[in-house]
């Protein structure tokens, strides 16, 4: 399967090819299921959030503009529409905003991944949540703070606090 | 019992006689309806589909007379019926068409969804479903016609030239399904793919300007073209074919 | 590109990887085929897709159908019904537009209630041809399937047909409330329901198109015969019963001749 292009595949679904869809699935549901559980433990919600993610995917696959990994933009919808779900079952107000990823953040990722984790790992307990949520995740405040179940001051406070140290480890 | 029988029936269009005193009984199993264009096979399919009534003569199909409201609902809750499409155009995709057939048919969502799946599977339909029928291949038109008169489990199957034009694939599913087909209902399929047709089927009736010249197995009629002079260095098959429609007259069609 | 280890992988897949590994894991993953093999759960992944692909197979509904299922009628029947004209865009637009420009024409002469005749012509007829595109088009394929379908045939038409032509029923009723001066207002109402009846039971002998045909060439010729002989309101009181005889011979002929789809061979 690995030498099927992603984007091929999803080309293919575009023009309703069930088989491509099938390929698509058994590639990228198993990983991206594990991720989601690894942020979220209810297990029923990350099948609708994984159901959800694929039907998206069947009814709009040309969303995808060709930059990046498809494992990536299938990642983004998918935690995306784990947190809708948290949230209609919260009754929160489901309004979305822009990413808030800023351009620090942007040269965080852009490290050298190893690196990067390395030094993420020194951060207290508290703060790595958050970080995981929207720098390697790639959330807005509003949707980590859904994830994480903390209000959303907290979210930026602690995102605050975990810049200084990263500037620090820099430094 | 006999499944379907066709009594001294007549049909005439537009004063042009189409079928003259057919005489048929149909048993479980694969009738092939074969002849030239305008024979009077898709005028004896339109009658078994109960599409048409004959100007005179009897029908029964499984007892019941189409004639009669009540027993005519019955006969079709019982029938499966693809035309010949070969100008299906429409913009349902294969799946929207599918269901509704299942929707015309009067099926439950249960049976819907399990009859569809399972033809889908039968018939090799997967890689099409979504897409719109007017923009298939014939091959995959004419899978998608026996697909939906499968829905329902039909007990009488007419089919009206189901290998047309088809590309190797779709005759090969088509063959295989109709072949599982055969053991437990009554199929009658029109066509000129004389091979074809002699494969499936444990009988072949042959009509020329609307009445049987030839009604047996395909065996018998290989064993009439061994016995005819063949110059032309035709199939066995292919000659008795030709001498069943040649002006030579012919024994009475035995009665089954 | 250095892969995870396999011990590394299942120490992922059971938890026990720290978060650095985890999170580096993570990151392989979505770019690294081979290692989304190596931790795929394959049980998983079949019932996953199992889940998908019926509700991909699943075909939406229109809201109409929706709609129609919510108030108690049965699924296939209220998928007949929905895909019948009388929920097109197209069909009320045109139904709309031709009693507009008859409305006009209508109003723009005098308040005589004679004058109001191109809408009182055009009201009864609309409806009828609603029944004619009620069925789908004759000889085409899937109409013939239609037709020796349990729930095909003049069953169909009849649902169909009784759906659309009350949709420009009262299309036509909110346009004669509008256009025309009370006292014309609602005589075609009579001779457009008989006509759609006629053409309904007419439908039992031959292909709906052609009754429709039938009907509006009788309704126009009576209107014709009506104004020569100056006074085109007797064909509102004559019509329906010339339409009710169309009705009643259809009906009578119709138990001996054939199955309502024979006319479109
Ligand atoms: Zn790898």
């Amino acid at each position: 399967m690995a030498d099927v292009d992603d984007s091929d595949l999803l080309a293919a679904i575009a023009r309703g090819d069930e088989e491509a869809m099938r390929h698509l699935h058994a590639e990228h549901a198993s990983w991206i299921r594990r991720r989601l559980l690894r942020r979220f433990e209810d297990g029923e919600l990350v099948e609708e959030a994984i159901q959800d993610t694929f039907m998206t995917v069947w009814h709009k696959p040309n969303a995808y503009r060709g930059e990046g990994e498809v494992g990536a933009w299938l990642w983004g919808i998918a935690i995306r529409r784990l947190i809708d779900l948290i949230r209609r079952r919260r009754r929160q107000p489901s309004t979305l905003v822009g990413s808030v990823r800023s351009a620090e953040d942007e040269a965080l990722v852009g490290l050298e991944f190893g690196e990067f984790a390395g030094i993420l790992e020194r951060l207290p307990q508290e703060l790595l949540g958050v970080v995981r949520a929207t720098i390697l995740d790639g959330l807005t405040t509003r949707e980590a703070a859904v994830l994480l179940g903390i209000p959303q001051g907290t979210v930026k406070t602690r995102m605050v606090r975990a810049r200084a140290l990263l500037r620090e480890e820099f430094g | 019992m006999s499944d379907v029988l066709l009594d001294r029936v007549t049909k005439t269009y537009r004063r042009r006689p189409a079928l003259q005193g057919i005489n048929l009984r149909l048993t479980a199993g694969t009738t092939a309806i074969m002849g030239p264009n305008g024979a009077g096979k898709t005028t004896l399919l339109r009658l078994l589909a109960t599409a048409i009534r004959p100007d005179s003569g009897q029908i029964r199909i499984h007892g019941a007379d189409p004639n009669r409201p009540l027993e005519l609902a019955r006969i079709r809750t019982r029938l499966g019926y693809a035309p010949d499409g070969n100008d299906l155009d429409t913009r349902l995709s294969v799946l929207q068409f599918l269901h509704h057939v299942a929707a015309l048919k009067g099926l439950d969502i249960t049976e819907r969804n399990r009859d569809i799946e399972q033809q889908i599977e039968a018939l090799g339909l997967g890689h099409a479903l979504h897409r719109q029928v007017r923009q298939l291949p014939t091959g995959t038109v004419r899978r998608l016609l026996v697909a939906q008169a499968m829905l329902g489990r039909p007990q009488l199957l007419v089919l009206d030239e189901p290998f047309a034009d088809v590309d190797h694939e779709s005759r090969h599913l088509l063959i295989d399904v109709l072949r599982r087909s055969s053991d437990h209902l009554t199929v009658v399929l029109a066509g000129h793919h004389l091979n074809d047709l002699a494969a499936i089927a444990n009988r072949l009736v042959i009509l020329k300007a609307g009445t049987v010249a030839f009604d047996n197995t395909p065996a018998d009629l290989v064993a009439a073209g061994l016995a005819t002079t063949n110059p032309d260095d035709l199939s066995p098959l292919e000659a008795g074919y030709l001498a069943a429609l040649s002006d030579r007259p012919r024994p009475e069609p035995d009665p089954m | 590109m250095t892969h995870p280890s396999r011990a590394e992988l299942r120490g992922y897949l059971t938890s026990e990887s720290s978060d650095f590994e985890a999170d580096t894991i993570e990151h392989h993953l979505v770019g690294c085929s081979s290692c989304r093999v190596e931790i795929r759960d394959g049980e998983w992944t079949n019932r996953s897709w199992r889940q998908l692909r019926t509700t991909i197979r699943t075909p939406p509904r229109s809201r109409p159908e929706r709609t129609l299922v919510t108030v108690g009628i049965p699924n296939h029947i209220a998928h007949l019904i929905a895909a019948s004209p009388a929920f097109r865009p197209a069909w009320w637009l045109s139904v709309a537009a031709a009693l507009v420009f008859a409305g006009i024409a209508a109003g723009a002469v005098t308040t005589n209630p004679l004058a109001s005749l191109p809408f009182l012509t055009v009201a009864p007829v609309l409806p009828v041809i609603g029944v004619a595109l009620a069925y789908g088009i004759p000889g085409d394929p899937l109409t013939q399937i239609a037709a020796v379908a349990p729930h095909g045939g003049f069953r169909l038409l009849l649902i169909r047909g009784l759906t659309v032509s009350a949709s420009s029923i009262a299309l036509a009723v909110l346009a004669a409330l509008f256009f025309l001066p009370p006292n014309a207002a609602f005589i075609w109402l009579i001779p457009s329901l008989a006509a759609t009846a006629a053409t309904l039971a007419l439908s039992i002998r031959m292909a709906a198109p052609v009754a429709a045909i039938v009907v509006v060439t009788i309704w126009i010729m009576l209107l014709g015969a009506t104004t020569i002989a100056g006074t085109p309101t007797d064909a509102f009181t004559i019509g329906p019963h010339l339409l009710v005889l169309a009705i009643a011979v259809a009906i009578v002929g119709g138990a001996r001749n054939s199955a309502p789809s024979s006319a479109a061979t």
